[in-house]
């Protein structure tokens, strides 16, 4: 490549003035003694020139409706990652699980209750199997002991009563773990609670502070 | 000779805006505005919306050539701004950071309508002239606009950048995000083709 092929390649960065001071003015003493190079580079101005000759059309959307069209096309965005989104699921679904879990312990509690108060009052075996067939003496060891009160009586109460406790029955574990079951839910539930009471007006005080800050 | 368009921008993310080394300083109102914007604020977007409007309609527009689809470019470019905003990190120019992103959306815009622009949309331009030098001046102002959308695509963010918005080599390898060697051979290829093109009017200069 020819010295002055090599100039006309650089004549643009030149005409920018982005060659670095060194090279500014190899090319400026080179446009000193060569003419077809200084034609280059008016053509460069010529073009500029020319370009800024095409301007922006006049009728453009006024600022204040472009900035209205624009903000009513903006989507709803967020800035949490998944992991965020996640963890703040779980926070607003808490309660409800803590209820639903309560609600459903109860109802067992409620259920097993009324085919106790069932079986004391003398039901048929064979009918309350039938009517909660989930609920079998092989799977629930109190039921076995329940059962046989029908034909007991009130002084063997006590034995029976000693003997649900060794299964873990109603008297017993059943009870017991429901009722930790229940105190933990309902801790749990009243812990949310705070929390949100106190998040709650965290924020409504850091609005207010905002605005008055405004 | 063809030059070799390898417009790696098209396929870079906005928030590789975070490495580019930038001088331009925010001013303090700006980076609480970008600050608020970023926390959701839809009122900060709007007053950067304002400040920077005018720019992003001006470099979509050279690069489309038509006002209306550079308007829609320009609205789509604001959009994924506000999209990308949070993984904006300041100590990129965030002018910078618009540009790369309103390029984007113009040419995703020109090759989404692909309409060729009407001659029926030439603005008409207010002269003193009488109306035939007001149809040349317009008829040549239509050539330089067509000129330039002529110019492939990875040319021609280069030449806007370069000679409507004044940007420097640097600043054009950052908002492009290609080396400054490229933009020099790409303005190079740009202007040879635009003087070959409008042989005619810079004779007239």
């Amino acid at each position: 490549m020819s010295k002055t092929g090599h100039i006309t390649e650089r004549l643009s960065a030149y005409y920018d003035h982005e060659l670095s001071p060194r090279e500014q003015k190899q090319i400026a003493a080179h446009l000193d003694t060569c003419p077809a190079c200084r034609a280059e580079l008016e053509q460069l101005r010529a073009l500029s020139r020319l370009l800024q000759e095409s301007p922006m059309p006049a009728h453009i959307t006024r600022p204040d409706q472009f900035v209205t069209r624009v903000k009513l096309r903006l989507p709803r965005r967020s800035s949490k990652t998944a992991w965020q989104r996640g963890i703040e699921a779980v926070w607003r679904l808490a309660p409800v699980g803590l209820i639903g879990s309560g609600a459903f312990i109860q109802a067992v509690a409620i259920v097993s209750g009324m085919l106790t108060l069932a079986l004391r009052l003398g039901g048929e075996k064979s009918a309350l199997l039938s009517v909660f067939p989930m609920v079998s003496s092989s799977t629930e060891p109190w039921l076995a002991e329940m059962l046989n009160m029908s034909s007991a009586s009130l002084g063997e109460l006590w034995k029976i009563t000693y003997r649900c406790f060794q299964y873990g029955g109603p008297l017993g574990w059943g009870v017991t773990l429901r009722f930790i079951a229940t105190a933990l839910i309902s801790l749990l539930y009243l812990t949310w609670m705070a929390m949100w009471w106190a998040c709650s007006r965290h924020y409504r005080d850091y609005v207010n502070r905002h605005q008055s800050e405004q | 000779m063809k030059t070799v368009i390898q417009d790696t921008s098209r396929n870079s993310s906005p928030d590789e805006a975070q490495k580019w080394g930038g001088n331009e300083s925010h001013s303090d109102s700006e980076l609480e505005l970008i600050r608020q914007a970023q926390a959701g604020d839809r009122h900060a977007f709007g007053a950067l919306i304002c400040c920077h409007r005018e720019r992003v309609i001006g470099v979509v527009y050279r690069m489309c050539g038509d006002i209306h689809l550079a308007e829609d470019a320009a609205q789509e470019a604001f959009i994924r701004a506000w999209m990308h905003l949070p993984k904006y990190r300041p100590e990129a120019p965030f002018r910078s950071w618009l540009y790369r992103i309103a390029i984007n959306a113009a040419l995703d815009v020109l090759r989404r309508e692909r309409k060729t622009v009407d001659i029926d949309e030439i603005p008409l331009m207010t002269s003193k002239d009488g109306p035939e030098a007001t149809m040349v001046q317009a008829e040549r102002e239509e050539q330089i606009r067509q000129a330039v959308i002529a110019l492939p695509d990875a040319s021609r963010s280069v030449l806007v950048l370069r000679e409507y918005e004044g940007l420097s080599y640097r600043e054009i390898a950052d908002v492009l995000g290609i080396p400054i060697g490229t933009v020099m051979s790409r303005l190079n290829y740009a202007r040879k083709r635009l003087r070959a093109m409008l042989a005619l009017y810079l004779e007239e200069l």
